[in-house]
């Protein structure tokens, strides 16, 4: 009988170590690897802004001021009034946005995605909840850019 | 002793896919005597004893225990009968992963509330009526053939039940082997009155050991009586299998086509 | 020699026999996980089933796991060298993992490793008949001796995926920063903006909880319902293997199609 328990408790033992590694794992996955960190998890509010054209701006692609993820766009819609895009933004609940900012499509690098840029203004009034940011830059498209281009040119 | 059979089964009928196993058979097993079941191989003898465990519902019949009937009990209460039985199976069917002494106890530690200290006790005894005390921490795979089988009846009789079978149990021991559990198999029907069924079909030693025998063949009995009796039967089936004729009615040849016409033929 | 109608007679008898196979593996699953456990009793069952099923994979896993990070980074720099990307290796790595190597290869070694020998030990119980001893004692196999092995499975395969993981990323570190000398800082940020923990690495988490699920049905189920001899036992380890690869495999793109789908 002794031997039984001696065994056992090697087993858990083991057992034990296995769950640790694993959650060892899980915690190196989430925070090393994916940069889970305490703002990405915190809550934010809800923004809108209307482009021309969105381009090639994705749902969850990120939102930046000045080159720091301040949130994430959640939605695009075409607005059947308007015909334009609208994109609903989340911005992290520090962050707060002047109600006189830019909101423009922007590209990473040269070949990269597309991302949400918004440029300050110097208002000391920012938006609130489910405001509209009223001015916007639509994404540059490649076709209309070498048409006026081609235009300057035969000037 | 009680005239009450121990084990009756009344007009059973068995079958497994197209085949039948048992055709309307019946037979008693009085109380306290020590029975064999004999017959060709592939009679269904395992079968008969798994029919009378629970562990397979007959096609049309009944078989009781006593007065209960087996086949028609529900889960829970075919478990509780089932403390009546005892079974030693050919493969003795040792749990490999756990010692001689774990081995015996398990049966105790699942279905008795009882403690460490007396199921302990009870261990020992069991282990010293099949003359393996000295054994007890021994893992299955250390035993020899034969101390693996007593093991394993000491197991089977764990709880004292009233019944027990024995499934093929001198198949592939030594003589002395066979010898040590033909001793414990007597002590265990006359001392502590312990019904027996042997399934076997080794005539010597079974004839020496029982009270009663049943020779089935094609599903049905073909001779039944005491061993000195079914020494003189008629039954040319019976003779055949106790005197170990290779040919008669079950023959030698499987049936094929004329030897001359198949040397000559072609396919 | 048989003709189309015997041939399509033979075709649905196969069908219908896969039907009744599919269900009576589903009663074997129910009588195991829904009957209320004896916790005193089963729980060191589980706990020795989860070291030999869980922890004595980890050898195998931790190896495969490295290696294939490494080679992945071999392989990811050769071609993002071309564009001048070399910096995304960090996420070509974690993402390819997190999302479908971790999942899918450590649920295949799985299924050859600790299925097959799930199989094997429950088809070699019940050829000597362990299980029927087990129900004469009024003991229910079901619960001692299948359940602990499911629950093992199940819980086990997750945290193999996890390590799995784990380990690729230490592999392509190793050959990325180590040795051919890209920049560590770059090769974590850039991976930490390109990874989402929800998206990626809880996707992946959820994969391998399906097929830890399935795998571990059909191993305990294979050897629970095999012919009690040892070609019967053979013959039901090869099916554990066969079916649990093509299951994950099939179950992978089915998850992948409805995670893209914006779950």
């Amino acid at each position: 009988m002794n031997t039984k328990g001696k065994n056992k408790s090697i087993v858990e033992f083991w057992v034990g170590i296995f769950l640790l590694l694993g959650i060892a794992g899980l915690v190196f996955l989430a925070f090393q690897v994916s940069g889970l960190t305490q703002k990405s998890m915190s809550h934010g509010y809800v923004l809108k802004a209307n482009f021309d054209n969105v381009g090639g701006l994705k749902v969850r692609a990120p939102v930046q001021i000045a080159g720091v993820v301040v949130g994430r766009v959640t939605n695009i819609e075409l607005n059947a009034q308007t015909y334009q895009a609208e994109a609903t933004l989340l911005i992290y609940d520090q962050y707060t946005v002047p109600n006189d900012s830019t909101a423009s499509i922007l590209t990473q690098g040269l070949l990269g995605s597309n991302y949400l840029g918004i440029t300050p203004g110097y208002s000391t009034v920012s938006y609130q909840a489910g405001n509209v940011i009223q001015r916007t830059n639509s994404a540059l498209i490649l076709e209309q850019l070498i048409g006026q281009f081609l235009f300057n040119m035969k000037k | 002793m009680s005239s009450q059979a121990c084990v009756q089964i009344k007009h059973l009928t068995f079958s497994r896919g197209s085949r039948k196993i048992f055709d309307d058979l019946s037979l008693d097993v009085p109380r306290g005597s020590i029975v064999g079941i004999m017959g060709p191989s592939g009679t269904g003898k395992t079968t008969l004893l798994r029919l009378i465990s629970g562990q397979l519902s007959p096609d049309q019949g009944s078989i009781f225990l006593d007065d209960d009937e087996i086949n028609t009990l529900s889960r829970s209460r075919l478990y509780q009968v089932r403390k009546k039985m005892g079974m030693l199976f050919q493969s003795n069917a040792l749990f490999t992963n756990l010692s001689v002494f774990d081995n015996i106890a398990y049966p105790l530690r699942e279905r008795a509330d009882l403690s460490e200290a007396f199921i302990r006790d009870i261990v020992l005894m069991k282990l010293q009526a099949v003359g393996l005390r000295g054994a007890r921490h021994l893992m299955p795979s250390d035993l020899s053939g034969g101390m693996a089988r007593r093991v394993a009846l000491a197991r089977a009789i764990a709880m004292d039940p009233e019944l027990i079978m024995y499934d093929e149990p001198f198949t592939g021991q030594d003589p002395i082997s066979v010898g040590m559990i033909v001793k414990l198999m007597r002590l265990l029907n006359k001392s502590a009155n312990m019904t027996s069924i042997i399934v076997s079909h080794d005539i010597e030693i079974t004839f020496n050991l029982v009270d009663y025998v049943f020779v089935l063949a094609d599903g049905k009995i073909i001779g039944q009586g005491k061993p000195d009796e079914l020494r003189n039967s008629a039954n040319a089936q019976v003779r055949q299998f106790l005197n170990g004729l290779p040919d008669g009615p079950v023959p030698f040849h499987y049936p094929a086509k004329d030897y001359a016409t198949d040397l000559m033929g072609e396919n | 020699m048989l003709s189309m109608v015997q041939r399509i007679q033979s075709l649905g008898a196969a069908g219908i026999h896969f039907v009744e196979r599919v269900g009576e593996a589903g009663l074997v699953l129910l009588g195991a996980i829904f009957k209320k456990p004896n916790l005193h009793k089963s729980f060191p069952l589980l706990i020795q089933q989860i070291y030999m099923v869980g922890f004595l994979s980890l050898p195998i896993i931790i190896v495969a796991g490295s290696f294939i990070g490494m080679v992945l980074a071999l392989q990811g720099y050769n071609i993002l060298e071309k564009f001048a990307a070399a910096d995304e290796l960090g996420p070509l790595v974690a993402l390819s993992v997190a999302r479908e190597l971790g999942p899918v290869v450590t649920g295949l070694l799985f299924a050859g490793r600790a299925g097959s020998s799930l199989t094997a030990e429950i088809g070699l119980m019940k050829a000597t008949d362990q299980l029927s001893s087990m129900e004469l004692m009024a003991v229910d196999p079901l619960q001692r001796v299948v359940a602990p092995r499911f629950w093992a499975g199940f819980y086990s395969l997750p945290l193999l995926t996890i390590v799995f993981s784990m380990f690729s990323i230490f592999g392509a570190y190793a050959v990325g920063v180590d040795w051919i000398g890209l920049d560590a800082g770059s090769f974590w940020s850039n991976m930490q903006a390109s990874v989402d923990f929800r998206i990626d690495i809880v996707n992946g988490i959820i994969k391998s909880i399906v097929f830890g699920f399935f795998t571990t049905w059909i191993a305990v189920y294979q050897g629970y319902a095999c012919v009690p001899t040892s070609e019967g036992i053979s013959h039901a380890t090869t099916r554990t293997v066969v079916f649990s690869s093509l299951v994950i495999l099939g179950l992978d793109f089915v998850l992948t199609a409805m995670m893209m789908g914006g779950w």
